[in-house]
């Protein structure tokens, strides 16, 4: 199969298809209990600041999937660049900003996958019917499903990175910020073994200034 | 400044479209506004961004007036909605969400620098519709009690994600209005939760605001409805600068008891259509 993005592929062939398949079913659970038509997963790409299309539930075209949407574009962007959770709906008779292809839905709700403070994604459940709009509790409930997501897809990256199938380059930025100091102390702790008392110290005075 | 008894039985839709009222800075700390979006257009006075410096430092970059300063149409939203509310605002636009910055730790240390620049600049009115994380409350404390002995107002959204352990901050802290969503008649109907640290809830559910296009807007689709804090907090910043078109030198406790007040008025006339708060 060609696929349009690398993000996208990456998601597609690299995961384990054992946690595709729990991904695909609990964002199928999700958009039924809300009553949505559709659901997708979005996977946020850090190097072009866009969220990219990688799994449809519904009646979609799937040629969705490798579409972006870019940060803070519509509702899906907005939640994604405010990491909150954004409904929003259409004006009767009106149009919304959405992706192209998309079949102009009445109401989009749009939640953040976290990882720790990092974005990971996003996961959209729309209704086309004109009127059917998402309330709070739509929301709410969405929500729910999208931080279970969140854990399967955290600790999956975990055990990717533990078993070498992720690499450090993979890892989100902050992650990899945290990667390198980490590595940075340890480097000091091995360079220096005669100086561990010292290092302690000094940790304690800087845990005491971080309070 | 009259009798606070009297200001306290102020008629806010009189107000509202009262050619008496003194204009009041209202800045809006977020993705940035596009000033030529017809709902906001003549009414953002100022647009700041910030550039990064090689010392890794930011300032502030003041845009042409009536420039597009958004990413994305947040921003935008939030402004419309204040000026539904409040035609006496004027709007201070500084972007502090920002794509370079999006998913990384600069995020925090934006959102400290557009709260500086908006001391610096005199708004009034300082509007958060977001939260930022709890990692920021030792840094943004001490800006929001500057505010407070400043006599400005921070009005600050809750978070909209329930299942995360705090509520948001600014919004966690006495410093500020902290709102919640609900869903309400109209922009008036502003309800008293009873509950520190998010003390107020204004209709946030279901509301008209503008809808961003980066293409322009001529062939019309200025508008859609969204729901959240965001726009609660819009509300109330709105409501908030109303009554200082009218008393400009109101104190922070003097704008809470106001809210209050109409909290108050607002269930004995039983205007709320559901007091659900969420």
């Amino acid at each position: 199969m060609k696929y349009k993005n690398k993000t996208v592929e990456q998601w597609q062939t690299q995961t384990d298809p054992e946690v595709l398949r729990t991904v695909r079913s609990l964002l199928a659970l999700g958009v039924s209990a809300i009553r949505a038509d559709e659901g997708a997963l979005l996977i946020y790409d850090h190097s072009k600041h866009v969220l990219v299309f990688a799994d449809i539930v519904g009646n979609s075209p799937k040629d969705l999937i490798g579409k972006s949407v870019a940060l803070g574009d519509g509702v899906t962007g907005n939640a994604a660049l405010l990491r909150e959770m954004q409904i929003g709906s259409r004006l009767v008779n009106d149009q919304m900003r959405d992706v192209e292809g998309d079949g102009h839905p009445f109401s989009v709700i749009a939640v953040p996958i976290l990882i720790a403070d990092d974005l990971w994604g996003c996961i959209t459940a729309v209704r086309f019917s004109e009127g059917a709009t998402f309330t709070s509790e739509d929301g709410d409930t969405y929500l729910r499903y999208a931080s279970i997501l969140s854990c399967i897809i955290n600790m999956n990256r975990q055990l990717e990175l533990s078993t070498g199938k992720l690499s450090q380059s993979d890892l989100l930025p902050e992650q990899c910020e945290e990667q390198k100091l980490v590595q940075q102390f340890r480097t000091l702790v091995s360079e220096n073994p005669d100086k561990k008392a010292e290092i302690r110290n000094l940790l304690q005075i800087l845990g005491n200034l971080m309070q | 400044m009259p009798d606070f008894l009297d200001i306290l039985h102020t008629d806010l839709k009189g107000l509202q479209y009262s050619d008496k009222l003194k204009k009041v800075k209202v800045a809006v700390l977020d993705t940035g506004i596009d000033a030529t979006h017809p709902f906001v257009k003549g009414c953002v006075k100022e647009s700041w961004r910030f550039e990064k410096t090689p010392e890794n430092t930011f300032v502030p970059v003041k845009l042409k007036r009536g420039s597009n300063n958004a990413i994305g149409g947040h921003g935008t939203e939030i402004a419309s909605r204040i000026l539904q509310c409040a035609p006496n605002v004027e709007i201070v636009d500084i972007r502090v969400l920002d794509l370079d910055y999006a998913g990384g730790g600069g995020l925090s240390e934006l959102v400290l620098e557009g709260f500086k620049l908006a001391i610096s600049l005199g708004a009034k009115v300082i509007n958060m519709s977001y939260t930022a994380r709890k990692s920021i409350e030792r840094k943004i404390a001490p800006l929001c009690e500057e505010a407070y002995r400043n006599h400005l107002i921070v009005v600050a959204a809750k978070r909209n994600n329930p299942l995360v352990d705090d509520l948001g901050f600014p919004a966690e802290l006495s410093s500020v209005v902290a709102v919640d969503k609900a869903s309400y008649r109209d922009f008036f109907d502003i309800h008293y939760t009873g509950e520190p640290p998010i003390e107020f809830s204004a209709n946030g559910e279901n509301v008209e605001v503008a809808q961003f296009n980066p293409s322009g807007y001529r062939n019309g689709h200025f508008s859609h409805r969204a729901t959240g804090t965001s726009y609660a907090t819009a509300t109330v910043s709105a409501v908030i600068a109303l009554f200082l078109g009218k008393y400009p030198d109101l104190k922070f406790f003097e704008i809470k008891t106001l809210l209050k007040y109409l909290s108050d008025t607002n269930k004995k006339t039983k205007k709320h259509i559901s007091g659900k708060t969420k």
